[in-house]
């Protein structure tokens, strides 16, 4: 495995990673919060100024109608005020653009770092999932959430101490309602976390059958069974939407406990205020006790205390969702270090033998065929063959390196192939498999698959697979487009194709399942001079076959048997 | 069902309840939100002035507004929670509905159709689905109370202080009416550009990881994993641009406000100067418009809300709706004993292709007095072995000739395709596809095809989950348990498409010798480029 080319140390949690990569926007967020003060200057500015102009026209009915100049101010305020929420909010969006491009980097390293060794630990809609949805749902954690949750702790404090200037009751009324909130948020947090967690398994749930069953479709639809699967569609939609469900009840339910504290809170000190001007009481105040001033700005402070609060509130579930990303994200580290520790990666030089020892490989962890031994060099070619499900399939993954070796050593050039870099080995193997995968896009493409070729090369190639004649007949030729799923091509004419992009790339060792399953006698018998040739140029070849009548062109056969004693080696 | 549109407004009505608690309890949490300030305000100021007079302090009752002051402050708080849960209650459940319907549209489409684009179909139903939810949460919802509010809101004005009235009603109509209409000109195409671009991301990131294990082998999977880094960080640019449009906006929006503030106070302090409003009043009317004005600027993205969801109906709808309505020109002649299968004159041409594969092909596939006739298509790879028999299953439609089959309706036919489909599903429901079969009948059917053994032996028997991710099944396996589901399903006329390839000639003999004494009263058409498979009595017809 290379060495990673970025510096990421390594997080003990989630919350660790989050806040490592929140700190990639640390300019945007020290902005956003000195914006933040200024809101909270501003809104302090316009209770001061409504309660002056109130006070002035109550107390001195004779005097003049506020001025220009009053009534300047006060626009001046609302709009300083609307102005710092906007360039907050530009500066969240470029800040969630920035940490989202890092994560997706990150998270892209890791998967392909580790390649096909992710599976099974994670399928691949989920991974498709965590590169794409999970990670651009992130934009209201990075944009909203981590500014404001910096601003909750501070403009209550400024609130705070504004009121402090007229009253010592109203602040400390508002400070006892006050660690109720974030008692209850941790409270509502520790569940959060978990439920969210839940609702992204539900999603990858749903896409997952989503996906099984528009791939599969056609199965369904030759049974008639597509009307009963629309029902079970929907019950896992139905289970998707009542852990949405409960995610939402526990925001919601934290959002109203924080309106319940904001609105008691200004009935509260509303109910106060009036009585305290109705002389029911005097405590509160200082000396010279309260006039309409005092009355109308602590009043006007009295919901803004809470204001940010609520807003973190609402967006809380941002961060529950972050969490569980996070999460996903810390796994693939994990693995990728594990990996990065124990292998030290050696290029493969030419490939000069490949040596079997009792190789066993198997579907999960139990071995489906018993001990594989086998010595191959250059020009040699092996069929192999046994019952059907014997596990011919698996042993040419293992050999192509996507499976785990269960028991035994598959050695490479007399080396144990676990020390070779993976991409290399892959350049040493070409693979056809049973259901060989065309991509979604043109002849050429499906056989250079970025690499570049001659034009004579690919036509020299889709010869040798005796498929040129039927290529030269396509509209556009080369440039024909296969369509996902093979287009019009038969079964036979696709797998050809593949066989061309297998012998276009000139493998060392070519590996091969049931490559004549689906072609006819003459074609079957060409096929196999191709292989002679092939093998007489100096190639390997290991081939899965049923064909009796083939046995005879190859220099060695292994015969797969069931995995007798499965239970010895777990 | 006419349109997605329409379905999806049915739904909403069978929500209704739920749908009209939503908004109810929405009004009335706007309402004691706006009232709550209003009246504390009105409350202080009065008390103040009483509070000058000593006399009038005695008097004043303070009962009733403070009575006011919690309950308002009671349903402000009870009606928010409720009006979000039963407002997104509603809506999820209609979107579980759609998904439900829109794959039950999706699975009457032709097979053929579908396969161009069901990392699409996925991504839609995953993804677009979601969008719909913007037409009740984001567009009815909101609408419904900023109607009600800018009403209340000018009910209060002509009450308190009627001369404003006209002052107020240019700068409502800019900020409730003017304002979505701009907002959705800017941001709709941003937001919905966004909201296409992830649905393509999510669909070329679904078709590369089913072409992992090629792109793997290929060393490719990097470059293309950039690419789609690439394209996401694309939609995250779409989705902020439309974002900061939104931001820019609702600044727009706030200056109409601002501008409505300084009005009210303005003319307010006029009115009190005359005599004309009580001073208490003054300070409830402009702590009301602050009030309102938190709720109107939830007006801002009504428009492009509603336009959003409706774009992804439309989406939605382009879906389900086939391209081409499917004709079968088939014949169903009606069902008898003997039955038959009858080609007459028969031409097919791939589109774009130069040559025709059938011109003027005629044939007859038939059994005698009730008994099974297998027959075989043999021939070498490419003569049209497999499009034979995708006309006879009616996933191809000639262009001329005839075919007519003894049966009352398409339903008596069973295709086995070439590549067999393994759900991500039990054994059982694998073979069964939805329809009951006792364990008895499933082991039965797995016996015939020599699978029984296989499947006592796995992890949890009948139990164990196959595909991708999950047990894999050999080529073989997958071939034998696609003739498993044919025996179960019971079909009158029987289509294989290369049934015996990746099984060894043993096997395949013995399997194909079960089957054929199982189908005693179907007629079997087989098709397979091997000799080895065909038995003594079965009849041959030879193509290319």
């Amino acid at each position: 495995m290379m060495k990673s080319p970025d510096q990421t140390p390594e997080f003990a949690t989630a919350a660790a990673l989050l806040k490592y990569f929140g700190r990639k926007a640390r300019f945007y967020n020290a902005f956003s919060t000195l914006l933040g003060l200024l809101q909270v200057a501003m809104t302090i500015a316009l209770a001061w100024q409504v309660a002056t102009l109130l006070d002035r026209a109550v107390y001195q009915p004779s005097s003049v109608l506020p001025s220009l100049q009053d009534w300047l101010q006060l626009a001046a305020i609302l709009l300083l005020r609307a102005l710092a929420v906007w360039g907050q909010g530009l500066l969240g969006n470029r800040a969630s653009l920035r940490i989202r491009a890092a994560l997706r980097q990150f998270a892209l390293q890791r998967c392909f770092g580790l390649n096909i060794r992710l599976f099974p630990h994670f399928n691949a809609a989920e991974v498709s999932n965590l590169l794409t949805t999970e990670i651009d749902k992130q934009r209201g954690y990075f944009a909203d959430f981590i500014p404001q949750q910096r601003l909750a702790g501070l403009m209550p404090l400024v609130i705070l101490l504004a009121s402090a200037f007229v009253s010592w009751l109203v602040p400390v009324i508002l400070l006892l309602t006050a660690p109720l909130v974030p008692l209850f948020m941790v409270l509502v947090g520790s569940k959060a976390a978990d439920v969210s967690r839940a609702n992204l398994q539900q999603l990858n749930r749903l896409g997952d059958l989503l996906a099984d069953r528009l791939k599969n479709l056609q199965a369904l639809q030759l049974a008639g069974a597509v009307e009963q699967e629309g029902d079970r569609l929907f019950e896992q939609s139905e289970d998707y939407r009542k852990s949405t469900m409960q995610v939402l009840k526990l925001a919601f339910l934290s959002g109203t406990v924080l309106e319940f504290f904001s609105a008691i809170s200004v009935a509260i000190v509303a109910l106060y205020l009036g009585l305290f001007f109705l002389d029911k009481y005097d405590v509160g105040s200082y000396a010279a006790g309260y006039g309409l001033f005092d009355g109308i700005f602590l009043l006007m402070l009295a919901p803004e205390f809470y204001q940010p609060l609520r807003r973190m509130g609402a967006l809380y579930h941002d961060r529950s969702d972050a969490v569980s990303v996070a999460e996903h994200l810390l796994q693939l580290d994990s693995w990728h270090r594990q990996l990065a520790v124990d292998s030290q990666p050696h290029e493969v030089a030419a490939l000069t033998s490949l040596q079997l020892r009792g190789v066993q490989s198997g579907e999960l962890d139990k071995p489906v065929h018993g001990p594989v031994d086998l010595e191959l060099h250059p020009g040699q070619k092996v069929l192999l063959n046994g019952p059907s499900g014997s596990g011919k399939t698996t042993l040419l993954d293992t050999l192509a390196g996507l499976r785990p070796v269960l028991a035994g050593a598959l050695c490479i050039n007399g080396q144990p192939a676990s020390v070779y870099r993976q991409a290399d080995w892959f350049q040493q193997i070409g693979y056809l498999s049973q259901k060989p995968e065309l991509l979604f896009a043109t002849i050429r493409e499906n056989l250079t698959l970025g690499r570049t070729f001659s034009d004579e090369a690919l036509w020299a190639a889709l010869s040798n697979a005796r498929v040129d004649v039927l290529v030269a007949a396509l509209p556009g030729q080369l440039d024909y487009l296969i369509s996902d799923s093979g287009g019009y091509l038969s079964g036979g004419q696709a797998q050809r194709i593949a066989l061309a992009r297998v012998f276009l790339h000139r493998p060392a060792l070519l590996l091969l399942d049931e490559p004549t399953a689906n072609l006819d006698q003459d074609t079957a018998a060409e096929f196999m001079q191709q292989l002679a040739v092939f093998a007489a140029d100096g190639g390997m070849l290991v081939m899965a076959s049923h064909r009796p009548g083939e046995r005879e062109l190859f220099d060695l056969e292994i015969s797969l048997t069931k995995a007798a004693a499965a239970e010895a080696l777990l | 069902m006419k349109s997605l549109s329409q379905h999806y407004f049915r739904q909403l009505a069978a929500e209704q309840k739920l749908a009209l608690l939503g908004i109810f309890l929405a009004v009335l949490t706007a309402f004691s939100g706006v009232a709550l300030l209003a009246v504390s305000g009105w409350f202080i100021s009065a008390a103040a002035m009483a509070g000058l007079n000593a006399v009038a302090a005695h008097q004043f009752n303070y009962f009733t507004p403070a009575a006011m002051v919690r309950g308002l402050s009671i349903s402000r708080t009870l009606g928010r929670y409720g009006e979000r849960l039963a407002s997104h209650e509603a809506t999820f459940r209609i979107i579980s509905r759609l998904r439900g319907d829109l794959f039950r549209l999706i699975g009457r489409r032709q097979w053929q159709e579908i396969q161009l684009d069901r990392h699409e179909s996925t991504s839609r139903l995953l993804q677009d689905v979601q969008h719909i939810e913007s037409i009740y949460l984001s567009a009815v919802l909101p609408a419904v109370v900023n109607v009600a509010t800018v009403l209340g809101y000018l009910l209060t004005l002509a009450l308190v202080l009627p001369a404003v009235v006209p002052w107020a009603i240019p700068l409502l109509v800019l900020v409730v009416l003017v304002m979505p209409l701009l907002y959705s000109r800017a941001v709709l195409q941003a937001q919905d550009g966004s909201h296409q671009l992830r649905s393509e991301q999510w669909r070329r990131s679904s078709a590369l990881l089913s072409n992992m294990r090629t792109l793997t082998l290929h060393g490719r999977l990097q470059a293309a994993g950039e690419q789609l880094v690439e394209q996401a960080g694309d939609a995250d640019r779409q989705e902020v641009r439309a974002v900061s449009r939104q931001h820019t906006l609702l600044l727009l929006a706030e200056a109409g406000l601002v501008a409505l503030v300084v009005v009210i106070f303005w003319q307010g302090f006029v009115a009190y100067q005359a005599g004309e409003l009580a001073g208490a009043n003054l300070f409830m009317l402009l702590l009301l418009t602050l009030g309102s004005g938190e709720v109107l600027l939830t007006a801002g993205p009504v428009v492009a809300a509603w336009q959003l969801g409706m774009k992804a109906l439309q989406r939605l709808d382009q879906l389900a709706a086939s391209d081409h309505v499917a004709v079968d020109g088939r014949e169903f002649v009606g069902d008898r004993e003997d039955l038959a299968v009858v080609l007459e004159q028969l031409h097919y041409r791939y589109p774009g292709q130069p040559a025709a594969v059938f011109d003027g092909f005629s044939h007859r596939f038939e059994t005698q007095a009730g008994r099974t006739r297998w027959h075989w298509i043999y021939g070498p790879s490419g003569c049209g072995k497999s499009t034979l028999i995708a006309l006879l299953a009616g996933q191809l439609q000639a262009s001329a000739g005839a075919i007519r089959l003894s049966l009352d309706s398409p339903e008596g036919i069973g295709l086995m395709p070439q590549r067999i489909d393994i759900l991500r599903a039990s054994l059982r429901d694998n073979v069964c596809l939805n329809h009951p079969h006792s364990d008895d009948d499933i082991l039965a059917a797995l016996a015939l095809v020599q699978l029984d053994e296989w499947a006592m032996q796995l992890p949890q028997g009948l139990d164990t989950w196959l595909g991708d991710g999950e047990w894999q099944a050999s080529g073989g396996e997958c071939k034998r348990l696609g003739l498993a589901r044919l025996v179960l399903q019971q079909p009158r006329i029987i289509l294989l498409d290369e049934p015996g390839a990746g099984m060894d000639v043993d096997l395949a003999q013995q399997v194909f010798a079960n089957l054929a004494d199982h189908w005693q009263h179907q007629l079997v058409i087989a098709n397979s480029h091997d000799r080895d498979l065909i038995l003594p009595g079965q009849q041959v017809l030879e193509l290319g």
